[in-house]
């Protein structure tokens, strides 16, 4: 802002007209850019002082018609944020602090220097309203900042009461009324977890990704809100050093609904699931279509290759050799659809167990690989499965060791599975260069790291949890417990008891 | 003198039973008697037919043909049974020799394999198809130094209850704890204790923890030792 360039409005209320000039020149030489307006009497100043907009007010205490306290007091009524300076002939403390309280800027007795004073402290008043002006331009612009903006914030007292919220904060919760969110204290929401509590109480910084239950909210006669049910926030509580003069302490609270993109990740999620379930179909589908059909033709087809002149005379030497070379081949196209077939869904999971197929499976891997299985079971064959856990359990084991011979650079592996009730516990160890397991969950959508993705998104199907750790240099261990579900005639039954 | 016998063909797939009977009738030492496409159906014609021989596949619509074997075999115990099937891997061949199958010959050998395999169980021999020797053979080398399967037959005679209890004490806790836990006495603790000590044959705390560790009920480091 260009302050210079701007006149100085100058309003003066003095009734002896020798007195007046005195003082306008006095000013005029000193600030060359202001411009003066004289009024006789306060009630001839008090007629233009709404229409014209003054940057100071200077006023004699004694005026035809009032006092200059008395119309200090018409201005404050009006709400008036315009610097008064007070001049009074004889210096009196009483006046003087009664002009003080009433909010006078500076008061000035007419001794001798005063009219090479009244400039000074014009200059100085004028320069302290700039900046009182500058210092509320620049709140007002952080209020449109706070009020506007789509981010939830609210300061909160050393207490935990709020001192000041804007709308966001109040829209995310379904609050209309401001007045509801004094009553309470954050520690006093039921939905802040220990966990939270604990946190403020240590006077440590809570951020954290929480499911707001407004119907508890409700119940407990926190606040009125026109939502219901859930929603979920990203919650950031600060602690304050200092939230005013005085130095007290209090809380930044800052929320964010991120109900929207919860949402999208739980669609994700499901939709991932849903296609694991559908993969695993149409992989048992073509495995079977495969392995009894076209394996099972090229099969005859062989048959008939080979028995093709049994009946009808001599084939020439020839025609034999030919005939033989086509059921070489057909021998090799019948054992690749097998091992495609294989590949595809486990041989024997329904007949033998999901045991014994998992183990076959390390057998057939380490054989390919040269990777060291030690492969460890208890108390799975006692338990009649549920065909969607074998097979998952499978293809988690098939995803372990396909990631340790991609990334591991291991020559031993681990591969645990045993019975607790009620659930199963996997384990997927190897000795290879392990990796940092902070850096790869962030950075999880990498490509590379899609196996763990993947068997992370198929421990979710199964409703159980999956730990991973690692260390550079150390191995990793992928820790696995599922609720096992069993087949029971046909009917599913969950066998664990919580 | 030399009757032929007789042969009963199973397989779900017509073309292939035809495929075998042509092949089977140009044997003069057997005939076919009969064919049947499921298992239900294979077992009601051989108890009707009793023949010598069946020619058995294992992927059947209604039941698997090793099943269908083991029944078989129980009603027409001197029935020799040759499976030909789909399948090459080491599991279905333990189990159909288990259920009582004489022979086992891959479809794709069917034309080399079956007539020998045949000739040679009806003498009350066993016969194992050339092409599955690799697979076989692998299995009886396989040297325990490069892998181990662990499989504890003794944790599987644990009530559910008692996995639970062997699990919390591996972890660490008090009979008093686990009691709570899951809303028992900590006698009954205890007595789970007791139990899962004398059927898994394990003597101290140490031995517990340790058995734990090793079946993954509980994680130890392994690779620091």
């Amino acid at each position: 802002m260009d302050d210079k360039a701007k006149t100085l409005q100058v309003a003066i209320i003095e009734d002896e007209d020798a007195h007046y000039f005195l003082i306008e020149r006095a000013i005029i030489k000193k600030i060359p850019f202001s411009s003066i307006h004289s009024f006789k009497s306060a009630g001839e100043f008090l007629e233009k002082f709404i229409e014209t907009s003054f940057d100071i007010i200077v006023t004699d205490y004694q005026l035809p018609d009032m006092t200059g306290i008395e119309l200090l007091e018409i201005l404050n009524n009006e709400g008036n944020k315009i610097p008064v300076i007070m001049v009074t002939g004889q210096g009196n403390e009483m006046v003087a602090v009664r002009a003080m309280k009433l909010g006078v800027w500076d008061y000035l007795v007419k001794s001798n220097d005063f009219f090479s004073l009244l400039p000074m402290v014009i200059e100085k008043v004028a320069h302290e309203r700039n900046l009182e002006l500058s210092l509320q331009k620049s709140e007002e612009r952080f209020k449109i900042v706070f009020e506007n903006s789509p981010i939830g914030i609210g300061l909160y007292d050393s207490k935990g009461y709020p001192i000041e919220i804007n709308n966001s904060l109040m829209n995310i919760f379904g609050i209309s009324d401001s007045k509801d969110l004094k009553k309470f204290t954050i520690h006093d929401d039921v939905n802040m977890t220990d966990s939270i509590k604990t946190k403020l109480f240590n006077g440590e910084t809570v951020c954290t990704e929480l499911c707001y239950n407004l119907d508890l909210a409700k119940k407990a006669a926190l606040f009125n809100t026109i939502k219901s049910g859930t929603i979920d926030i990203d919650l950031l509580i600060r602690k304050l050093g200092s939230i005013d003069d005085h130095g007290s302490s209090g809380y930044l609270v800052i929320v964010q609904d991120i109900s929207e993109r919860k949402n999208a990740d739980a669609n994700i999620h499901r939709l991932s699931q849903q296609l694991l379930q559908a993969q695993e179909t149409e992989r048992q589908m073509i495995s079977r279509d495969l392995h009894d059909k076209i394996a099972q033709d090229l099969s005859m087809l062989k048959i008939g290759c080979e028995t093709l002149f049994d009946n009808n005379g001599h084939p020439t030497e020839d025609i034999n050799k030919r005939v033989s070379q086509i059921s070489d081949i057909l021998h090799g196209i019948i054992t690749a659809v097998r091992d495609m077939s294989y590949d595809l869904r486990p041989p024997g999971l329904d007949q033998f167990g999901i045991e014994s197929t998992i183990y076959q499976y390390c057998e057939d891997f380490s054989e390919k690989t040269n990777l060291n299985i030690d492969f460890n079971s208890a108390g799975i064959n006692d338990i009649n499965l549920n065909p969607d856990i074998e097979i998952n359990l499978y293809r988690l084991v098939q995803e372990g060791l396909n990631n340790i011979r991609k990334h591991a650079d291991a020559d031993h592996a681990i591969i645990k599975i045993v019975a607790s009730y009620p659930n199963i516990i996997l384990r997927i160890e190897d000795n290879g260069k392990g990796f940092d397991v902070n850096k790869r969950l962030a950075g999880l959508t990498n490509e590379k790291r899609m196996g763990l993705r993947s068997m992370e998104e198929r421990v979710s199907l199964l409703e159980g949890k999956m730990a991973v750790t690692s260390h550079p240099g150390k191995g990793t261990k992928i820790f696995i417990e599922i609720p096992c579900k069993e087949k029971n005639n046909g009917l599913e039954k969950n066998c664990s008891d919580c | 003198m030399a009757s032929k016998k007789t042969v009963l063909i199973v397989d779900d797939h017509p073309l292939f039973r035809q495929g075998i009977k042509a092949l089977l009738d140009k044997q003069p030492g057997y005939e076919v008697v009969d064919e049947a496409g499921s298992g239900k159906e294979a077992i009601q014609k051989a108890k009707k037919l009793k023949p010598d021989l069946v020619v058995m596949d294992i992927s059947l619509p209604d039941q698997s043909g090793i099943d269908a074997t083991r029944e078989i075999i129980g009603f027409l115990p001197a029935t020799r049974i040759m499976i030909l099937s789909m399948h090459s891997k080491i599991d279905y061949i333990a189990e159909a020799f288990q259920a009582g199958a004489f022979g086992y010959v891959v479809k794709e050998s069917a034309v080399d394999g079956l007539i020998k395999g045949l000739d040679i169980i009806s003498k009350g021999e066993y016969f194992l198809d050339n092409s599955l020797s690799h697979e076989v053979v692998n299995r009886l080398m396989e040297t325990p130094t490069n892998k181990t399967k662990v499989k504890d037959l003794a944790y599987g005679a644990l009530t559910p209850r008692e996995q639970e209890v062997l699990r919390l004490l591996a972890e660490g806790m008090t009979p008093k704890v686990i009691g709570e836990k899951l809303f028992i006495s900590p006698k009954t603790v205890e007595n789970h204790r007791a139990n899962i000590m004398s059927k898994l044959d394990l003597h101290s705390t140490l031995d517990l923890v340790r058995y734990a560790a090793k079946l993954g009920l509980i994680d130890v480091d392994l690779w620091k030792g």
